[in-house]
Formats: C-alpha cells, structure tokens, sequence
C-alpha cells in the first residue's frame, strides 16, 4: 500500500470537503438525486430546469487564472446535471471563454448551447453565426436567438432557412429588463419560434399576464434572463430576508437563492432559468434549485408571500 | 431610445468589478517599467508650463495619451468590452490633438499678466494625477497591482492633462473636450462598479471646468 504523505492527506481531506458542500448544498447531480428536466414543446426533448448565463460572468478576457476559475464554474455546472449554456456575441470574450472552457471540459455532451445574433445588419446572421460558434469552438449551435429583438425580421428569415437545413436545431428572440414586450407579444404571435427569452423573478412579472400564457398557448419554450436581477434580489434577501421559512426545506430549498429559483422554474410555461455566477458554491446552489419536486400553485403563492415579506 | 430609462448604469458595465481592476494589473505588468519613466516625464511637463513653454508637454502629453489608447483600451480593455476600442481610437485623436500644444506659440506671457490660480490649481490637478493617484490602493482594498499610474492608466492621464492645459490657455477647450469626456465615462463606469474613489477624476473635471471659465485677469 502506497504510503500517504501529507500532501495526499491535505488533498483527501479537500476533496472530502468539496464533497460535503456539495452535497450540503444539493447542487450534485447522481443517479438518485436527478434534476427536474423540462420539454422543449417543440420536440419534446428534455432540458434541465436551470441553465447558466454568462453575461458579465465568463468575460475575463485572456485572463489565465480567472479563465481557470470560470473552467471550474462550469463543471460544477454539468456535475449538477446542467444542460442549457447562454451567451451572446455583445458579452465581450464570453464566448472565446466558455469555448476555453468547453474545451478543458472535453465538450460535454450534455451540452446545450445557446447563442444570439447581436448585429442591426440583417445580412450578417451567418457570417456572425460563424464567428460566434469559432469562439465557442462548435460546429453547431442547439440554440440561436435574436438578441433584444435587434433587426429581428431579417435574422429570424435566415434562422429559419439555418433550422430548415439543419444549421441550427431550435430558435428563437430575446428581450430583457422588461423591455420590448408588446413588439415581442407579436413576434411570438407571427413567428415559428421554439424559444423565446425575457425576464422573469419575483420582482418583475409583467410576464404573467400575456406573455407566458401566450408562450404555452403558442408551444414556445421560455427561458427566464435576469433570475436574481443581476444579483441584487439575491442580495436583499440575503442582508435582510432572515432565515429561510422552515417549510422551505419540504420543497428542496435550502437558501434563499434557490427558493428564488425554484419560484421561476415551477410556473407552468418556464422551460429553464439562467442564473449566472462566478463562484463554484454559487453555481452548486443555483443547480441545488433543480433537485426536488417542483411546487404546485399553492406552494408557489406561499414561496413568492416569504420573498416579497422579507 | 424609448427604453433607455429602463436600463441601469450597472448594465452598461459587462465586467465584474474584479476583472475591471485585474485589468489593471495585468496592463501594469505588460508596460512595466514604463511607470517609472512615465511619472517624471509628467513633472517635466508641469514643470515646463510653469516656465511658460507648452513644446514639450504639449508632446510628452501626447505620447502618454497613444500609449494608454494603444497599450490600455486597444491591447487589453477591448477584449472585455467592445466600446473599449473606440474609446482607444480617441484617445489616439487626443493624442493628435495634444500635438498642437507643440506648434510655436505666441510670445510668452508676462509673469505679471498670469493667471495664477489657473496656474497652481492646474499644478495641483497635474501633481495630483501623477502623486496621489497611484496612492490609491492605500486608501482602498486594492492590490498595488492594480495601481493606476499616469501615462499608462486613463485616468490620471487625463486628471494630469486637464491640470496641464489649466495652466496654458492655448487651445483649452478643444483640447479638454476628450478628457473631459472621459471624465464622464469613467466616473460612470466606476459609480456602477461602486469604488468611489475613482470619482477623483469626476472631481479634477468639474474643478477644471469652473476654473476654465471664470473669466481671466485682464493685462494690465
């Protein structure tokens, strides 16, 4: 038997640990404990109900160690059982990042990427399509939406065509911070979309009333942008929420971050959420918040009451 | 334009604040030593207004302005964010811009005639860009990495320039617009990131308009 020094022993008792957070904060994906997965209603095919974002996040530039730090937000995004991936040309180095990434990690296969089209020229959906997924280092995206509406006419003529020969499997249009929403409610009424992207939490739920009941009427998937609102809901919460209802833990919450996350991916028209983070604990977190049953309208009504008393 | 109101100063921001200040560190690496040399070559230029010459610190300004253009927003800061590389082409007009400060002047001004408050205030506008600045980890939970040192940095570039051209009144306004913008962008960008003493730029700048516009001692 090899003989254990201490650098071995430092390494056990970290990895130990890891583990142990991990699972305290219920952010491992194993055979019994598997995340809720939702159908796309276009296909049927399953998604896990939490997604990442990379907006701010995945932008470090060619920063080695942050690059690194971001490699390993990543895996502990797939280790929760994460599929779908979010980034936009407008987000800086994001995409060379994540494609940085994505290589260290050997391209998971789970992997459900998500790009969008940020240009006002409505000739360019290809050639910026190109660039994006050279970045990512792909061949082919699963998802491409228009980002924030932008020329969104032109853009989705041609993703339409890029779907039809098989460029591209789903697409769809983006808005967010609220904006655009009666222009987006037609695009959803004229357009074949499989996805559509906008701003859903406990704080803004403008969406309630048209747009998520128009998306499960149409058979459009909705991913749900800004869950924490760029983190200050978070933060509120957290300096002056208190501790988390006792009942909480009886829907698998064991932060208030999860309570949030949960809250949006259990409306019924809620395909995923796309949380993003810089932090490993954070991301365990955030993919904890796929574990579990979801809440029906009744347990939904009681975890929106404690986020908007605390 | 409509929905402009909706957005945050935070969500024009696509950084972390702690990428923003690594960002630093790194460009201090990739210049290093140019610091060293860049902080005397400012007190020359401050040194030469105050003797009524505007020549060399109409260059040494100049150069200080490309090199944070080319090696700071073009080389680095545009990997982060794409409006990074027109704020580097800018700074390369200013640059341009600065250059005529160089041209011959006019007969220098008598002593008597100056405007001395423009002239010590401009002087301590300079000495604070080249001296206090790169202090300012001291005062906050900054690394002296991400130190921001005149001539490499943007802004005590532009804290020093706007000092500097307070202390000639040779082409003030034309010459102050870009920094003055700059003012503006940066003391924006880092009211979003929340360090505030990046506001000390803000400051320099609206000391410098107030002062740029009080009206100049008349010959006697």
């Amino acid at each position: 038997m090899a003989r254990m020094n201490r650098r071995s022993l430092i390494k056990l008792f970290a990895a130990a640990a890891a583990t142990a957070t991990t699972w305290r904060l219920g952010g491992a994906a194993t055979p019994d404990r598997q995340p809720v997965r939702k159908p796309i209603p276009s296909s049927n095919e399953a998604l896990t109900v939490i997604g990442m974002g990379t907006w701010q996040s995945f932008n470090v530039g060619s920063d080695r160690p942050l690059r690194d730090a971001r490699t390993e937000v990543l895996r502990a995004f797939f280790a929760g059982g994460g599929q779908l991936v979010d980034s936009s040309p407008m987000y800086g180095s994001s995409q060379d990042v994540l494609g940085d990434a994505l290589d260290q990690l050997g391209h998971p296969e789970q992997c459900f990427s998500a790009d969008k089209v940020w240009t006002r020229d409505g000739d360019q959906t290809r050639a910026q399509t190109e660039i994006s997924a050279a970045k990512w280092r792909t061949r082919r995206f699963d998802l491409l939406q228009v980002h924030n509406l932008l020329s969104w006419e032109a853009h989705l003529e041609t993703l339409a065509d890029m779907k039809a020969s098989g460029e591209v499997r789903y697409i769809g249009v983006t808005t967010s911070h609220g904006r655009r929403h009666r222009e987006l409610e037609q695009v959803m009424r004229s357009q074949a979309l499989d996805f559509v992207q906008l701003t859903y939490n406990p704080v803004d739920r403008e969406v309630e009333t048209r747009l998520l009941p128009l998306a499960r009427e149409r058979g459009i998937a909705v991913i749900a942008n800004r869950p924490f609102r760029g983190g200050s809901l978070v933060d509120t919460l957290q300096r002056s929420g208190g501790p988390l209802p006792a009942w909480a833990a009886e829907v698998g919450c064991h932060n208030w971050p999860q309570l949030v996350l949960k809250w949006i991916v259990s409306h019924p028209a809620v395909t995923c959420a796309i949380p993003a983070t810089t932090r490993v604990d954070h991301m365990q977190e955030n993919m904890g918040a796929a574990i579990g049953d979801l809440p029906d309208a009744k347990l939904r009504a009681r975890m929106l009451a404690a986020i908007q008393a605390a | 334009m409509e929905t402009l109101g909706t957005y945050a100063l935070v969500d024009f921001i696509p950084v972390e604040p702690e990428v923003y200040f690594r960002l630093f560190a790194r460009h201090n690496l990739s210049v290093w030593p140019s610091q060293l040399l860049a902080v005397p070559l400012g007190l020359l230029a401050i040194w030469f207004l105050r003797q009524g010459q505007t020549r060399i610190p109409g260059i040494l300004l100049g150069l200080s302005w490309i090199w944070v253009g080319v090696t700071f927003h073009l080389m680095l800061h545009a990997e982060l964010n794409w409006a990074a590389k027109y704020a580097g082409w800018i700074f390369v007009v200013e640059e341009l811009l600065l250059l005529t400060l160089a041209l011959p002047a006019r007969p220098r001004t008598a002593p008597r005639d100056r405007d001395w408050i423009r002239m010590w205030v401009g002087a301590g506008l300079g000495l604070l860009g080249l001296l206090l600045y790169p202090l300012l980890p001291l005062v906050t939970q900054l690394s002296w990495r991400e130190t921001q040192v005149f001539g490499t940095a943007p802004d005590p570039t532009a804290l020093v320039t706007l000092g500097c051209l307070l202390m000639t009144d040779r082409f003030t306004w034309p010459l102050a617009t870009i920094p003055l913008l700059w003012c503006v962008l940066s003391g924006a960008t880092w009211i979003a990131i929340g360090w505030m003493p990046g506001l000390l730029l803000p400051a320099g700048g609206v000391i410098f308009i107030g002062l740029a516009l009080w009206p100049r001692a008349r010959s006697l």
